[in-house]
């Protein structure tokens, strides 16, 4: 529930793609100019690279090394979004502020003795500017789905009486390698 | 208890939530091929500075490397084949759905979104027991809109096939996952002996 935008990430390799197939498609051109004549209109060879001069390879060497600087941010800053607390506000009568341990513990209690759960892991995000709940939930192979799922309505809406507020809440069940590993239940 | 009100666009933050969940956000990919964009431009910068102030290249001179642009040489060509190979992956990780094998399952309070391995051992879970067979007969595989159980019955033990279908139908009506799934049920021809 990262908040990285993911049409830039689409459009950054659509372009580093077509730099790519871009550079190796003129070598390849340059090596193999007969392909040029199978288009009728094209000249014979391609156009020569010039010979480089100092100033051109300062320019150069400036743009290279502003796009390589470019490049850093964008690494590191991959999957942010994530915060601390589970709720945060001012209002008339002081502030109220909710530690993301509150929800995890709370929903942890309240989990915990599901025979289907493995693990629960509760982290907060800022989605659209507001406080979200992420819960990744690692059940049992071939557990009882409906019966989890509303285990964990019930420990939601727990949660929403504790913080007496409705926070937008992603549940997501996986089966993790523990999962797989682990021995069916074979009493229910 | 009274039930808590919703806050205000609660249901476009699941939209955005639930979207985002079931497709690959391409990090990863975009994190390695730009640290990777970044040591190659960082290099080439080493050896144009290098060129411009006529010192002697690291490995290759600026005026060397425009002669090979004109002329290639073979491992030169044999590098631009794997360029566009790799220009090509990239362009197909960027343009694909990228969807992740999950679901989508309808919820009162939240969005929730189950990784179709879970699905499969609610099916087969369900199956299972409606076929009275061991767990490691049953095989179930979920894709985007189909599931499919295969038991394996026990020797010489008819596996009632109505009730497993019905039994494995209604998990799935219940789940109600989106997008919806077909369910159907086969059962082996052949039995195996023991439990």
């Amino acid at each position: 529930m990262s908040s990285s935008n993911r049409f830039l990430n689409r459009l950054l390799l659509v372009v580093v793609g077509l730099a790519l197939i871009g550079m190796g498609g003129w070598l390849l051109v340059a090596a193999y100019p007969q392909v040029l004549s199978v288009v009728p209109g094209l000249p014979e060879t391609l156009p020569a690279v010039p010979e480089t001069t100092v100033p051109v390879l300062w320019i150069a060497a400036v743009v290279t090394a502003v796009l390589a600087f470019l490049c850093l941010p964008w690494v590191f800053t991959r999957g942010r979004g994530r915060i601390s607390y589970l709720l945060q506000e001012e209002g008339a009568a002081g502030s109220v502020s909710f530690d993301n341990a509150v929800a995890s513990q709370l929903l942890d209690d309240a989990l915990g003795t599901q025979p289907d759960v493995i693990s629960v892991k509760v982290t907060s995000h800022r989605v659209r500017r507001r406080p979200a709940l992420a819960i990744a939930l690692t059940a049992r192979n071939g557990s009882d789905l409906p019966r989890l799922l509303s285990a964990v309505t019930d420990a939601v809406e727990q949660l929403d009486a504790v913080v007496e507020q409705r926070i937008p809440v992603l549940l997501h069940v996986t089966s993790g390698v523990r999962a797989s590993f682990a021995r069916e239940q074979r009493v229910t | 208890m009274s039930p808590i009100a919703a806050p205000p666009a609660e249901a476009a933050t699941y939209r955005r939530i639930i979207r985002r969940e079931r497709h690959n956000s391409r990090s990863v990919a975009v994190s390695i091929t730009l640290a990777l964009v970044a040591l190659g431009l960082a290099y080439v910068t080493v050896e144009l500075v290098l060129g411009a102030l006529e010192l002697p290249a690291l490995l290759v001179a600026p005026v060397d490397a425009v002669a090979v642009l004109n002329e290639p040489t073979v491992p030169v060509i044999a590098g631009s084949a794997v360029a566009v190979a790799i220009g090509l992956v990239l362009l197909i990780i960027a343009l694909a759905p990228g969807r992740r094998a999950r679901h989508e399952i309808p919820n009162t309070r939240m969005a929730v979104v189950v990784d179709d391995v879970v699905l499969a051992g609610a099916l087969g879970r369900a199956g299972r027991v409606a076929a009275s067979v061991p767990a490691q007969r049953v095989r179930t595989t979920v894709t985007a809109r189909r599931a499919l159980v295969s038991i394996t019955p026990t020797s010489g033990i008819e596996v009632d096939a109505e009730a497993t279908e019905a039994a494995t139908s209604r998990v799935a009506a219940e789940l109600a996952a989106k997008p919806p799934l077909t369910v159907s049920v086969s059962i082996a021809q052949s039995g195996v002996v023991g439990s």
